[in-house]
């Protein structure tokens, strides 16, 4: 949200008004006529005068905070940011240290990630004043994640609240509370080795037990304009301010969806097939959420699955089946999911329409050796159900992907089925996971869940060969697209389903692309040579982000859709000509990008886009039971400085105190615009 | 927030400068006019003066030497052309005088140069440390990079002996340019581009401030006692003027 024009302009007219004093004369010691006033000292070797001050440190993953009906959660700094005396938390017995100092200071952990838990997060806040936290560098440690979104147990006493099973034992809930100081992620070395030196150089303790002055301290600014909650920050935004164009903006972006063949008939009831995945991942840190497990693992097989059908579908190996298949990828759906609330259909298509619904998710690790395939006890037909885990477990068998069923008498897990039973019990729902009963990934919704930890935890399961997701994740991907093809031509005739195989290659290459590297060649393939250029070398992020900045993972998995499942009009050479023709049906959408051979194709196929902000918004009813009604703050600027804090006897706290309180009070008048 | 450090770092650099304002040069509407004109043309110094940073030097010292060398130069320069332009503005300045005790007086020359002097120095000093008192503002102070953490209350004090240093500089200097007397002239110009030389000690990781302070504080005695003389003082007249005058009045 940061590159939005118009937050920039606000953050612009936030400085003027609100100005740092050394912001005002900043201005001075800017042009180089500056540098020749007569006494020269303030220029040391060139350096400016805020050089010799602060060192600022750039690598840091930071905390932001989102509002739903009743509450906030994650963190902000104050205003003027947070000010804290840096203590190396590397064990208990510096934890203890920490608690039973006698100093009357704000301090700043500077945190192992092991000891990074909410246990230890309370017990020091508990013994002192935390200006901030700071996390060095990422290991290991657990899940952010506590609480399950009310899905569609929202009313049932019997599961409501997880009451019958606990889906995450390892999480931790630290995502879903609020901070009132900034929590950061410091991941480059030499910035994590500058944090600890100047520790160990001025905050070492004497011999005596006591602190010499100056002493190591940062400076932590991560202040987050949005108040206590969606209502009141929804209310505000319409009021506006002098100082900011908003407060808070809605989370959400766009669902893609698709279906192999063109849907032109009216569908009868009970017939459409969706096979589903959502597309986003949540952890405390801002677009820090690898996710890799948790959603990379479904919406890849998904769209390796869909490769596999278009494939076979483009090279006329198939016939066209009785009934249709779609393919559907949720975003936002970390945030109480806000795709699957808003699935806008076509006119066609109602709930009834819907007979099998599989979704994947979580299932890049095994349990048991084996995937699970997870009913909701209390809805759908029983034989139907039955038939749908017949077919799956058919086509896991010739795949070479063992599946089971979970128990009769749990739940589902958190999953965007939920939304849809929700509505209407008579859908099959199948929700097939990695786990039996609890999560076998220990790093749900936190930035752990990355590559690395399901390849490691892959191979400590002693799985076939240490670089298995690719492998497993395409035999996985054979198995849905035969599922789906199985289902759809409801065995008459009996399909021959060793046309549709999932490749390899392409499966490791998503993953390569998603996990690793944007800029690799399939979304080279999948967009305009000019937008090539623009791919970064990293991964995008996958949080869902606010619905006024499109995401870059929709966008290209909708390309990818296209790429996978439609045809390339070969006859089309030029980018104007690449649209509907009045003659021609309207349920095409076409795309103009670099196709295999990177020479600017024209593909026509039946993907599309539908919004992804929950309905609550558009209601206005911020309040809602049934929507989600989360937001993401605006910010104005966040930075991490390190420096040395002179004695306290040379600052005079209460002066200081009652000065801040005063700008803090002009500025909250201001922004609140109340 | 540094803030008690903040005031007093202010109050190093511009409380002497303060109190000679409050008591000598306030009062008269006049003094403060030339106050102002003279801090212009200071500024104007300055403008020149940055006309030095276009020409390319390969070694930063180096640069920064030759830099304050002229700059000093130009400065000098614009107090010749400030001497000039009251010269010429004398009798204009005289008719809208409404201060009757220093006009007509023998003492008027020098007062019309402590004040030049005066706008002077307090725009150079305003100048090389108002980023200072913003930096010196908080959270931080200096140090963490391994520079002297005398850094603030030094370049205070140089602020403080500076603005004193142009008041005299002044007086000396006008009566120079009054009465062809090249030694003025010269000593002025020598002290000046030796003071700002000196702070150039100061620049690096191993500043000496104790021995570039001592030694500014020394030409600062000097040029007193010379600006003293020059005023047609002496240590005689100057103790006097320091003891509470007894008025007496005689009642016959």
């Amino acid at each position: 949200m940061e590159t939005n024009n118009e937050k920039k302009w606000n953050s612009v007219m936030i400085t003027v008004l609100y100005s740092r004093i050394d912001y005002v004369f900043g201005i001075w010691y800017k042009p180089k006529v500056c540098y020749l006033v007569i006494v020269i000292n303030e220029v040391a070797h060139g350096q400016t005068v805020n050089k010799l001050v602060y060192r600022d440190i750039t690598s840091f993953n930071y905390c932001v905070r989102y509002t739903n009906k009743n509450h906030s959660i994650g963190c902000t700094s104050k205003y003027w940011r947070n000010v804290g005396v840096l203590h190396l938390v590397e064990s208990f017995s510096d934890m203890n240290k920490l608690a039973t100092s006698k100093l009357d200071i704000d301090y700043v952990p500077l945190m192992t990630p092991k000891l990074f838990n909410l246990d230890n997060v309370n017990f020091l806040m508990s013994k002192r004043k935390i200006a901030g936290i700071i996390i060095l560098g990422a290991n290991d440690t657990a899940s952010d994640d506590k609480e399950i979104p009310d899905g569609m147990y929202v009313d049932n006493s019997q599961y409501q609240s997880c009451k019958r099973i606990e889906w995450n034992p390892h999480g931790s809930g630290m995502l879903y509370k609020s901070f009132d100081f900034p929590i950061f992620r410091v991941y480059m070395e030499d910035d994590i080795q500058r944090l600890k030196q100047c520790y160990l150089k001025h905050n070492m303790p004497t011999s005596k037990g006591e602190l010499i002055y100056p002493l190591c301290a940062v400076q932590m600014g991560d202040f987050m304009f949005t108040p206590s909650n969606t209502e009141v920050c929804m209310r505000r935004n319409i009021a506006g301010s002098l100082t900011s164009g908003g407060f808070c903006d809605p989370l959400g972006d766009s669902n893609v969806w698709s279906t192999l063949y063109p849907m032109n008939n009216p569908l009868k009831e009970r017939e459409l097939i969706i096979a589903a995945a959502q597309l986003d991942s949540i952890s405390q840190f801002y677009n820090f959420a690898p996710g890799t497990d948790n959603d990379a693992s479904g919406f890849i097989t998904l769209l390796s699955a869909a490769y596999a059908l278009g494939k076979a579908k483009n090279s006329n190996k198939l016939t066209k089946p009785k009934k249709p298949i779609m393919f559907a990828f949720f975003q936002g759906e970390s945030w109480d999911y806000i795709g699957s609330s808003r699935m806008d259909w076509p006119a066609n298509i109602t709930l009834k329409n819907i007979g099998q619904f599989l979704e994947l998710r979580q299932v890049g690790l095994e349990d048991e050796k084996s995937l699970w395939a997870h009913f909701d006890p209390s809805s759908g037909d029983k034989s139907r159900n039955d038939a749908f885990f017949a077919a799956l477990v058919k086509a896991g068998t010739g795949a070479g992907v063992n599946i089971s069923k979970a128990s009769n008498d749990l739940p589902l897990p958190p999953a965007s089925v939920q939304r849809f039973l929700r509505k209407d019990s008579g859908l099959s729902g199948l929700v097939l996971t990695d786990h039996k009963k609890n999560f076998t990934n220990a790093y749900y919704n936190s930035h752990y869940d990355s590559l690395n930890q399901v390849m490691d935890k892959l191979s400590s399961q002693g799985l076939r060969d240490p670089n298995s997701l690719s492998k497993h994740l395409t035999r996985l991907a054979t198995t849905v697209a035969r599922t789906l093809y199985m289902l759809a031509s409801d065995s008459n005739p009996t399909p021959d389903l060793s046309k549709i195989t999932a490749d390899e290659d392409m499966t490791s290459e998503l993953l390569h692309c998603f996990l690793q590297n944007a800029s690799c060649t399939l979304f080279q393939q999948v967009v305009s040579n000019s937008n090539a250029k623009n791919l970064p070398s990293s991964a995008y992020p996958r949080m869902v982000g606010v619905s006024q900045s499109p995401n870059q993972v929709t966008n290209l998995t909708n390309h990818l859709m296209m790429y996978f499942t439609g045809n390339q009009l070969a006859d089309v050479t030029k980018q104007s000509n690449c649209k509907s023709n009045t003659s021609d049906n309207s349920a095409y959408n076409y795309l103009w990008f670099q196709g295999q051979d990177f020479k600017n194709v024209c593909y026509r196929g039946t993907v599309y886009y539908s919004p992804a902000v929950s309905p609550a918004f558009l209601l206005k009813d911020y309040k809602s039971k049934n929507y989600s009604t989360w937001a993401e703050s605006r910010w104005q600027s966040v930075d991490l400085k390190m420096f040395l804090v002179p004695n306290p006897s040379l600052q005079t706290h209460v002066s200081s105190d009652y000065i801040r309180r005063y700008y803090r009070l002009c500025c909250t008048c201001h922004m609140c615009g109340c | 927030m540094a803030f008690m450090s903040w005031f007093g770092y202010t109050f190093i650099a511009f409380g002497p400068s303060l109190a000679i304002f409050t008591m000598t040069i306030a009062d008269d509407a006049t003094q403060i006019i030339i106050m102002f004109t003279s801090a212009f043309f200071w500024l104007v110094s300055l403008l020149f003066s940055s006309i030095i940073w276009q020409i390319p030097f390969s070694d930063l010292k180096l640069r920064l030497g030759i830099s304050v060398a002229l700059c000093v130069a130009i400065q000098e320069l614009f107090r010749y052309l400030f001497y000039l332009l009251m010269k010429k503005a004398d009798k204009g300045l005289l008719s809208i005088t409404t201060s009757s005790t220093i006009s007509q007086t023998r003492q008027r020359k020098h007062k019309i140069a402590y004040v030049a002097g005066f706008g002077f120095g307090v725009m150079s000093g305003a100048f090389s440390v108002v980023n200072l008192l913003a930096t010196a503002s908080g959270p931080g102070t200096v140090g963490i990079k391994g520079n002297s953490d005398l850094f603030f209350l030094s370049s205070a004090i140089f602020t403080s002996i500076f603005i004193l240093l142009n008041i005299f500089w002044s007086v000396i200097i006008f009566d120079g340019f009054d009465k062809r007397n090249w030694k003025k002239i010269a000593y002025v110009f020598a002290t000046h581009e030796l003071t700002s030389l000196l702070t150039l000690v100061n620049v690096g990781h191993q500043p000496n401030y104790s021995a570039s302070i001592t030694t500014s504080c020394l030409v600062l005695l000097i040029t007193t006692i010379v600006a003293l003389y020059t005023a047609g003082g002496n240590i005689k007249s100057l103790i006097t003027s320091l003891v509470k005058r007894q008025v007496v009045t005689q009642v016959r």
